[in-house]
């Protein structure tokens, strides 16, 4: 069998994963989450959104492991369901954020003076505004559904991405390789993809499982503020919504989605820091 | 770092995230499985009634176009809970959780429902709905209307003093603020018909109008046209009492931010979206059955909270006295709590569905009537009301004087498939369209199903408030091919129902569904309304109103929600009348 | 050290050029994605039960039925002058609005950052300084589950047990500690510490990585080498280097504090300036979120221009010249 360098590398990468007891576990935890997504429908015992009047606000049992919520529907197949809506989310808001980022990281730190400024400002902007307020003001102008909310998440992330990308098109951009493409007439693009890009690759990989986590937590707020995924798609942000009257009266409708996200959030984030170690230990934790 | 220490690390690690697991899902399952609390609520109508007294009535009236006075008696049941021996004590202060934050207390420009609330408490209006719907005098001690219905004279109560300005309502006050309501943009639209109010002398204001209007007296009696709240002209002494020019006046907001009424309450200071303070109005002009003076609170303040169950707990805890529209839900436990005491009935909140008429495959009535075979009405208040509420059989609530059920269209998913398929419909796909605000998107989550069972495959796409009016007017088959609306029932007829199909502004919701007018016999009906004097004639048209709506499927009827409050017991006189809108501030005291 | 006085008036100067064109380019921005939104205030005012005609005249009485490019000309003429305009839904002035919302946002983010620095400075420092042991690893583990709560949730938590099922704490509302210490405490305490909590495992966990990297480098062991003693070689030298990154974090967070509590604000009931620009966006009151974002936006140009200040005194090495 012909050792592909690809392959190789990811063994490679599996194998300092498993040194890496923080990342190894939040990769465990990240399976299993992939896992329910992708096989929700064999997982989950009921149709997430089968309503069932007589059975409504039932505490866990045996029958229904997580309980009912208030139009009976099962709630422990409701949040398995759910993983799939918040990998969507994680995966289409991060590429979105990489996308955007890099393209005005690139644009900025290549050509300098005044579209670096006007794009400096913009990301100024853009940071000064706090996350959650930007994502709400961007899903009122587009409405209120899945795509729409990936799109304004991965707007919203964009910023960091920029910045990375841009410093470290800076720090590369005075190396002596550079110049040289420069002098035997490479196109600027192909400078910019073959020679700066590579380095960044490190924390670029960081930030999108930063971003990812981040996502995940940003979709849940905008759902508990009902500007989110539209009913009855059982995210589990928009099944805190739904939850938040009964808290007393039904609190394991609230547990449940809560500690689905808090664990996935915490898959990532174990996973982020792991890969930060394996790739750079010495890069700083922010 | 020695093998040994790795090996401590490794094994911490994991001691460390298998403890967090334990610990965590020990407290989750530990709060997760209390048993439930049974949520159902069946709502009877209405509740507390306790005191019965007998009062005569004077109305003056035309029948047949004959001016007449009548007295009748009648038995008034009052919801109160009094016992005989308690007298009221003086003072105090009442803080009550309401469900919104008011926008403004211009009464005339006054368009939210909490906004009501509070210029209810602080302004008056010429005549009032008792419970029966009777018209009674209230600023208007009577009132006198020409033969032609062209002529209207109020004689005004004299002895009523204004707030702050500390002088007598008169007839220029009155003449004034019904002028007004034509520049008024909310209530100009529920007063079409109108002329001029000229004050005759201190006492008599002669309104003239260019045709027949005759929902004119019900539309002064009722708080939901905003137009029948009085407010004063003011004149320089006026201004020099309050302190400021009229250019201050203005600057600071006028009328929206400033309130001058005659009502038992004023509004003296307010933080939008935090507290609504008001004080007691030390002239006011109404007295209790004991000839004493009201109101006897001194003080109430308001707390604007969005979350029902939010409001329920701030009421168990003590930190507000009363909680005001209160979901089903959140009842059980209030009713275990001690020294709360609930009180339900069915309110003004109606929820129906609205089609696009104009546009396949709804333009067929089959398919409309298919619709209203496939909801469950009973299933959705139980889903989405917790059961605080009734099925809507007419778009005029049970308690409503004109109400009539007709039960034309009832649950039958097998007809609704007959019907659809007799009208050549496989399946319909599209949007089920609402907005975010309370019982909206629950409502939608059962509706859809529903209506999937007859296949009518609907996703549901639900807005913000500015969004959904701004979409409604571009009424979109694919985008809104069915909308779910709730609207608070005006109470009267012509308010309620008339005015959506008055040309030219009608309802931003009816736009998108308006229903052919000519041919459904709307039009006919609606005129009829406006112009219809004598009251058993406008009964009548008022049924047949409702069975048109009903019959032809203007819009599928579906709930009317229960109101409920909760006061902590050292409230005493707390009650509420929904025809009118009213909370009894002015009677309500604090037992010490 | 020559230059550094006339540098340090240089870089203010250049900070105040800087914020005239990000303050323009916001107002814009801001005014024409308000424009986008669908539906205009008094669309909202009217609400879904209005009719057409109380839409229209609400518009008109608002002065919304002009064209867009006139109001917004309008509008920065008014700017100009200072005057940042009256709210749309209740007539009252936009920076009396602001300025209420002012106790509630600072108490809030005050209380909020020293929680989260009493808890997370500490516990980054003793556990960069214990690495590897078993305190270090329960620091990290409680910081990475920290970050990984969602806010809200911790919230609605706490409120269930402290709330409802202890009756020991008030769910809602706000009294200003200023004025009322006990109470203002009582109510405050609560959502301080759903911030705070979540706050301080990032503090904690960017102290602990940047002391440890700093702990690495070549001018500590010159120090150490030098027979000076752990305290001082860790108080002078590693921490002022250490706390550089941490200053930035918290910098930043304290800036998305005062507008980004959104959701705290709403589960716990207080008009803060977050809640404040959330219900003028949903009103499309556009005079409000404007003076919302120049306020957002300033806050954030000075904080990050006292951040680096505060870089210019820990870092000698740092020049602005």
């Amino acid at each position: 069998m012909v050792d592909f360098p690809v392959i190789s590398a990811i063994w490679d990468f599996l194998k300092r994963l498993r040194k890496n007891l923080k990342g190894f576990f939040g990769f465990i935890i990240l399976i299993i989450f992939v896992i329910m997504g992708l096989f929700a429908d064999l997982i989950a015992p009921y149709d997430p959104n089968e309503i069932v009047a007589g059975e409504r606000l039932q505490p866990p049992s045996l029958k229904h492991l997580f309980g009912t919520d208030q139009y009976g529907r099962d709630i422990f197949s409701r949040v398995v369901h759910g993983a799939r809506i918040s990998i969507y989310v994680g995966l289409l808001s991060s590429i979105i954020a990489l996308a955007l980022g890099t393209t005005m990281g690139l644009l900025a730190g290549y050509y300098r003076k005044y579209i670096d400024e006007a794009i400096s400002r913009v990301v100024d902007i853009l940071l000064a505004f706090p996350a959650l307020l930007l994502a709400i003001l961007v899903v009122t102008i587009l409405g209120p559904n899945l795509f729409n909310i990936c799109i304004s998440i991965g707007i919203v992330y964009t910023p960091q991405f920029a910045r990375i990308v841009r410093a470290g098109v800076l720090s590369v951009r005075e190396k002596e390789f550079v110049h040289a493409a420069i002098v035997a007439g490479d196109r600027d693009l192909t400078i910019m993809f073959s020679e700066i890009l590579p380095n960044t690759f490190a924390p670029l990989i960081v930030q999108t499982s930063i971003t990812f986590a981040l996502a995940i937590l940003t979709e849940a707020a905008l759902s508990f503020l009902g500007l989110g995924i539209p009913p009855p798609t059982p995210a589990w942000g928009s099944m805190l919504y739904e939850a938040r009257g009964y808290m007393e009266i039904a609190p394991w409708w609230t547990i449940a989605p809560g500690m689905a996200i808090f664990f996935a959030v915490l898959g990532f984030n174990m996973f982020g820091d792991g890969m930060r170690d394996i790739l750079d230990p010495r890069l700083r934790i922010e | 770092m020695s093998e040994s220490r790795k090996v401590d690390r490794r094994k911490f690690l994991v001691a460390g995230l298998g403890a967090g697991i334990v610990v965590v899902g020990g407290v989750a399952a530990y709060l997760a499985t209390r048993p439930p609390q049974v949520v159902e609520k069946v709502v009877t109508v209405p509740v507390e009634r306790t005191v019965e007294r007998v009062v005569e009535r004077t109305v003056q009236t035309t029948i047949g176009g004959t001016p007449t006075v009548i007295t009748r008696q009648e038995t008034v049941r009052e919801t109160v809970v009094v016992t005989p021996e308690e007298e009221p004590v003086y003072g105090g202060e009442l803080k009550v959780a309401t469900w919104g934050a008011i926008n403004t207390v211009d009464p005339h420009n006054a368009p939210a429902h909490q906004d009501l609330l509070i210029c209810l408490a602080g302004y008056d209006t010429l005549f009032r709905f008792d419970e029966n719907f009777y018209v009674i005098p209230w600023l208007a001690e009577r009132y006198e209307v020409s033969s032609d219905g062209l002529e209207y004279t109020f004689y005004i109560r004299k002895g009523v003093y204004w707030q702050v300005i500390d002088r007598e309502l008169t007839a220029e006050d009155v003449a004034y603020s019904l002028n007004r309501i034509q520049q008024a943009a909310i209530a100009k639209s529920y007063f079409p018909v109108w002329g001029e109010a000229v004050a005759i002398d201190r006492y008599t204001v002669k309104v003239r109008l260019p045709k027949r209007f005759a929902p004119l007296i019900n539309c002064l009696a009722n708080p939901g046209s905003r137009g029948s709240m009085i407010l004063p002209k003011l004149s320089e002494e006026d201004f020099k009492k309050l302190g400021m020019s009229p250019e201050e006046f203005e600057e600071k907001g006028g009328f929206a931010t400033i309130m001058i009424g005659t009502g038992p309450f004023r509004l003296v200071e307010f933080k939008r979206g935090e507290y609504e303070r008001l004080e007691k109005h030390k002239k006011y002009w109404s007295r209790d059955e004991k000839d004493r003076q009201l109101p006897y609170l001194d003080k109430l303040e308001f707390i604007p909270q969005p979350d029902s169950s939010v409001r329920a707990m701030l009421v168990r805890a003590g930190s507000v006295d009363a909680a005001l529209l209160l979901d089903a839900k959140d009842v059980p436990t209030l009713e275990a709590t001690k020294g709360i005491k609930v009180i339900g009935m069915i309110g003004t909140n109606y929820c129906h569905l609205g089609m696009c008429w104009q546009h396949s495959p709804f333009n067929d009535k089959r398919v409309r009537q298919a619709v209203a075979h496939a909801i469950n009405r009973d299933e959705v208040v139980r889903l989405a009301l917790s059961g605080g509420g009734e099925s809507a059989w007419s778009p005029l609530p049970s308690w409503n004087k004109y109400h009539k059920e007709f039960r034309i269209y009832e649950y039958n998913p097998k007809r609704a498939k007959e019907l659809l398929e007799e009208a050549g419909v496989k399946e319909i796909t599209g949007t089920l369209f609402t907005h975010n605000l309370p019982n909206a998107p629950e409502t939608a989550t059962v509706i859809q199903k529903q209506l999937a069972a007859v296949n009518i495959n609907l996703e549901i796409n639900v807005v913000d408030v500015g969004t959904y009016v701004a979409e409604l007017k571009n009424r979109d088959p694919k985008k809104h091919t069915i909308t779910i609306h709730i609207w608070v029932d005006k109470v009267d007829p012509w308010i309620s129902l008339g005015v959506r199909f008055y040309p030219p502004g009608g309802s931003a919701f009816l736009e998108g569904i308006m229903p052919d007018v000519e041919t459904t016999g709307i039009a006919r009906v609606r005129d009829g309304l406006a112009e219809e004097l004598d009251p058993e004639k406008y009964a009548k048209l008022v049924e047949e109103f409702q069975r048109i709506w009903v019959e032809e499927v203007v819009s599928v009827p579906i709930w009317f929600k229960a109101n409920y409050m909760a006061h902590n017991e050292k409230v005493r006189n707390f009650s509420f009348e929904p025809q009118a809108a009213l909370y009894s501030w002015d009677v309500m005291w604090k037992a010490p | 050290m020559e230059g550094t006085v006339g540098s340090k008036y240089a870089f203010i100067y250049r900070r105040l050029l800087t914020f005239v064109p990000t303050i323009f380019i916001t107002i814009t921005i801001i005014f024409f994605l308000v424009e986008i939104i669908p539906g205009d205030v008094a669309e909202v005012l009217a609400g879904p039960g209005a009719n057409m005609l109380e839409v229209e005249s609400l518009r008109k009485m608002l002065g919304l039925d002009l064209p867009a490019q006139e109001r917004y000309l309008r509008f920065l003429l008014r700017l100009i002058t200072g005057d940042l305009g009256k709210s749309l839904v209740t007539p009252m002035p936009v920076s009396k609005l602001i300025l209420d919302s002012l106790p509630v946002t600072l108490t809030l983010a005050f209380s909020s950052m020293t929680l989260a620095l009493l808890i997370g400075l500490p516990a980054g420092i003793v556990s960069a300084l214990k690495r590897n042991t078993k305190f270090d690893l329960l620091v990290s583990f409680g910081a990475l589950m920290g970050i990984s709560m969602p806010g809200f949730w911790l919230g609605l938590i706490l409120i269930l047990v402290f709330c409802v099922q202890l009756r020991l704490l008030p769910a809602a509302g706000f009294v200003n500690p200023l004025i009322d210490p006990v109470n203002g405490f009582k109510y405050i305490i609560l959502p301080s510490f759903t911030l705070g909590l979540i706050l301080s495992a990032y503090i904690a966990r960017i102290t602990r990585s940047s002391l440890i990297e700093v702990m690495l480098q070549d001018y500590i062991l010159t120090a150490r080498a030098k027979g000076l003693s752990e305290r001082i070689v860790i108080y002078r030298h590693a921490l002022k280097n250490a706390l550089i990154p941490v200053v930035t974090v918290v910098g930043f967070q304290f800036g998305a504090l005062l507008g980004g509590a959104i959701i705290v604000e709403t589960i716990f009931s207080v008009a803060g300036m977050g809640k404040l620009l959330y219900t003028s966006i949903l009103n499309r009151d556009y005079p409000v979120i404007e003076g919302v974002a120049i306020t957002m936006v300033s806050v954030y140009i000075f904080l990050n221009a006292l951040v680096d200040l505060i870089y210019m005194y820990l870092d000698p090495r740092v020049r602005y010249g």
